[in-house]
């Protein structure tokens, strides 16, 4: 399976089924991070029921605190 | 033998001016009392300098009586007009009146945006002076309405709205529904990651300038903008983390805060980012 994430294609050797197992795959903390599927913004609460699908195109905006 | 006349704009007057006719001569026309000159955005023009057509000259005494009406155009005398008028149209909201958004709003305030609404629901406490622009005697103060009162002071024409309240998914349309342009300016990471979410699913119109990565000490060059999409841009190095113990300081947070700003004025301008 494969998905341009941040401009980037990576490749995935088992399909990733949803945007909430891509970021726990990933390592990234959902509650920090904002996530773009094809140009879509995607509400936190659904990252688990948010299918993905071959070829899609991901921003993810992981947050870090201060200001 | 004909005289061409040139247009020229005196302390934002239009007046007509003999070809040739240099600063001195206007000075001595127009303004005798006059002991400063900015001329196109250029401070103390050479006297023999010869005017040109739509040249802009302010001309004015350091220690005059400036009427209100009057201080909007000799504050914003060394920025070029035009861009001027294009940042009064804005309307600019900052979420979080922080060390990122009390920089932010300073600097916003200072180029001349016409509204700027600040929300923040906390009060200023002593660890935010270090970096937070507010003053001892504002300690217990809420920063929304002590930022708005700062501004007030340094540009009195920009209007300024404080909204004493936490921004979330459930109010952002009401608060900020009028901006074309947001900066989130929280601490929190995950209030930064929800309030992102929110104002670009609920104002799909407004473009979105947010900070992330901006603890310690690290080198400046490290601090970049991400553009996302149009709609959205990240300014910091991405992954310096208050939460790792490195601290904030004011240069650092300043320089985040300060390229938020340059962005927002880039973006009223259409220049590049």
């Amino acid at each position: 399976m494969k998905l341009t994430i941040n401009s980037e294609e990576r490749a995935f050797a088992q399909p990733v089924t949803t945007v909430a197992r891509l970021l726990e795959q990933l390592g990234v903390p959902a509650a920090r991070t904002a996530v773009e599927l094809n140009g879509c913004v995607i509400e936190q609460h659904r990252f688990g029921e948010s299918e993905l699908q071959d070829g899609d195109r991901m921003e993810i905006v992981s947050f870090v605190g201060g200001g | 033998m004909t005289t061409t006349h040139l247009q020229i704009y005196i302390n934002d007057e239009t007046h007509s001016v003999g070809a040739g006719t240099t600063i001195a001569q206007v000075r001595a026309r127009f303004c005798p009392e006059a002991t400063a000159a900015i001329l196109n955005t250029v401070p103390n023009p050479p006297a023999e300098t010869i005017l040109r057509n739509h040249d802009r000259v302010y001309l004015y005494e350091h220690a005059g009586d400036f009427a209100c009406a009057d201080l909007r155009s000799l504050i914003l005398a060394r920025q070029p007009h035009a861009a001027s008028e294009k940042l009064r149209g804005a309307c600019v909201g900052i979420a979080g009146a922080g060390g990122l958004g009390s920089v932010v709003a300073e600097n916003l305030a200072r180029a001349g945006v016409g509204k700027l609404i600040i929300a923040d629901f906390d009060v200023i406490e002593p660890s935010n002076l270090n970096r937070q622009r507010f003053r001892l005697s504002q300690l217990g103060l809420s920063k929304a309405e002590a930022l708005a009162g700062n501004l007030r002071e340094y540009t009195p024409f920009v209007d300024v709205a404080a909204v004493n309240e936490r921004i979330s998914a459930d109010n952002c349309v009401r608060i900020l529904g009028s901006c074309a342009i947001v900066c989130e300016c929280f601490d929190a990471a995950e209030s930064k990651a929800s309030l992102v979410t929110a104002l670009r699913r609920q104002i799909p119109g407004c473009i979105v300038v947010a900070a992330s990565g901006l603890a310690g000490c690290g080198p400046a060059r490290s601090i970049t903008i991400r553009r996302v999409s149009d709609k959205l841009y990240i300014v910091g190095d991405q992954h310096s983390d208050s939460a790792d113990g490195a601290g904030l300081f004011a240069a650092r947070v300043g320089i985040a805060a300060s390229m938020q700003a340059l962005v927002v004025v880039q973006l009223i301008l259409g220049e590049q980012i």
